[in-house]
């Protein structure tokens, strides 16, 4: 079976009642998402590019190091206040490309006007339901501006950390997954929405 | 599209290189262990549970860490066995139980080996990804050599990833299964002939 993903996006009142959901298949891993399996599967280095558009690589694997070292690159979850990585959203409406590194124009974090307080980044336990094996990960954004603001895009990206010697040799925030959704949300202010990205298995 | 997608063929010839046999299909059988692998890389934490080859809990460490004097090795979680080494890597068997989500191991693995029912190992390659329109694909693969002189039926086959991580917190080494499938219809190694197992891994966005 394919693995598939699913967005779900919940708008949510002032008074926390939900009153738009939208759900859809995911149409958007990228090519670091690929690339980034395949360094993985296949023990090697492979491109990246991040989200500012510099070439990168992932390192899917690392042999007989010594010294000061640290290595995780593949973490999505983040702290509440980071727009930089986990799940993100945009006001962008160009369709998905093989090759996206970025959303075409991502909502930044604040309490201001045209912007969306970023709550942390979950990651859920992984679970079996009706056959399908499912790992969730979900963000929650608030309008604490005056106006409205209107999302139109989603994304997933990586945050990988690669220390050696105390040197960061894999700078840079990675975009795995682009949407763009069938039909715009708008968050009034006060309103919230929740993010949720669904990646699945089934026999 | 679309999700990520995997197609598996397998391509038979006799001893004189002349394809006797090809099989195509749609995998069907990425699995449980997947989904905790995933889920481990995004948490970057460790001891993760997955499921061993024996049906046993496993602890996949997905975060190194060094703070001088370990010598650190750490793959994630990679098929790409030596020649010989069937522990791991693309691998074939005769089961034909179905596909469960928490399948942990193939149902009956054909051995590496140079006698009779087995198969000679050899390393498994990969190919880079290439972006086709709008489809990003990449490719794993492996041969398979049938050396007694008998015919060997492959009905099963599976991909196994090892993974290591080896840190101040001491020193990981386990392999479990990712997927598996059983073949819509037998393929058999000629005595004497070769297997080719190809998994192409691909997304259309």
């Amino acid at each position: 079976m394919r693995v598939k993903a699913e967005v779900m996006c919940e708008l949510l009142d002032k008074d926390s009642r939900i009153v738009k959901v939208l759900r859809f298949e995911s149409r958007s891993f990228v090519k670091n998402f690929m690339n980034m399996l395949y360094a993985i599967l296949c023990k090697t280095t492979s491109p990246a590019k991040d989200l500012d558009g510099n070439n990168t690589q992932w390192v899917g694997a690392a042999e007989n190091k010594t010294g000061h070292w640290c290595h995780y690159n593949f973490k999505i979850i983040l702290d509440e206040g980071r727009d930089d990585a986990g799940i993100i959203v945009g006001s962008g409406s160009t369709a998905v490309t093989p090759d996206d590194y970025r959303l075409e124009s991502k909502i930044p974090h604040g309490d201001g006007d045209n912007q969306l307080h970023y709550y942390e980044t979950q990651l859920l336990d992984p679970a079996v339901a009706d056959g399908e094996a499912e790992v969730k990960v979900r963000r929650a954004f608030i309008n604490y501006g005056s106006v409205p603001v209107t999302v139109s895009e989603v994304g997933l990206v990586n945050n990988p950390v690669h220390y050696y010697e105390d040197v960061h040799s894999m700078p840079g925030p990675r975009l795995l997954a682009r949407d763009v959704l069938s039909s715009p949300v708008t968050l009034d202010p006060g309103c919230s929405l929740h993010v949720t990205y669904r990646i699945y298995v089934g026999v | 599209m679309s999700g990520l997608k995997a197609y598996v063929k397998l391509t038979a010839r006799d001893r004189e290189g002349r394809v006797v046999q090809q099989l195509t299909m749609e995998s069907r059988s990425f699995l449980f262990n997947l989904i905790k692998v995933l889920r481990a890389l995004f948490s970057a934490q460790h001891s993760n549970p997955i499921v061993l080859l024996d049906g046993s809990e496993g602890r996949f460490d997905a975060y190194c860490f060094v703070d001088g004097g370990t010598m650190s090795t750490n793959w994630w979680c990679h098929l790409m066995a030596p020649k010989e080494d069937d522990s791991f890597g693309v691998v074939v068997g005769n089961g034909t139980t179905p596909v469960a989500i928490d399948d942990y191991n193939l149902e009956s693995k054909i051995l590496h080996g140079e006698g009779m029912g087995r198969l000679y190992y050899w390393d498994v390659k990969s190919e880079e990804v290439v972006v086709d329109g709008n489809t990003i694909k990449f490719k794993v693969k492996r041969v398979f050599e049938e050396r007694a002189g008998s015919s060997v039926d492959v009905k099963e086959v599976g991909l196994i990833a090892f993974h290591r991580c080896t840190d101040d917190n001491g020193d990981t080494q386990i392999k479990f299964l990712i997927a598996r499938d059983v073949l819509t219809s037998t393929v058999t190694v000629p005595a004497q002939g070769t297997l080719l197992v190809e998994y192409e891994i691909s997304c259309t966005v």
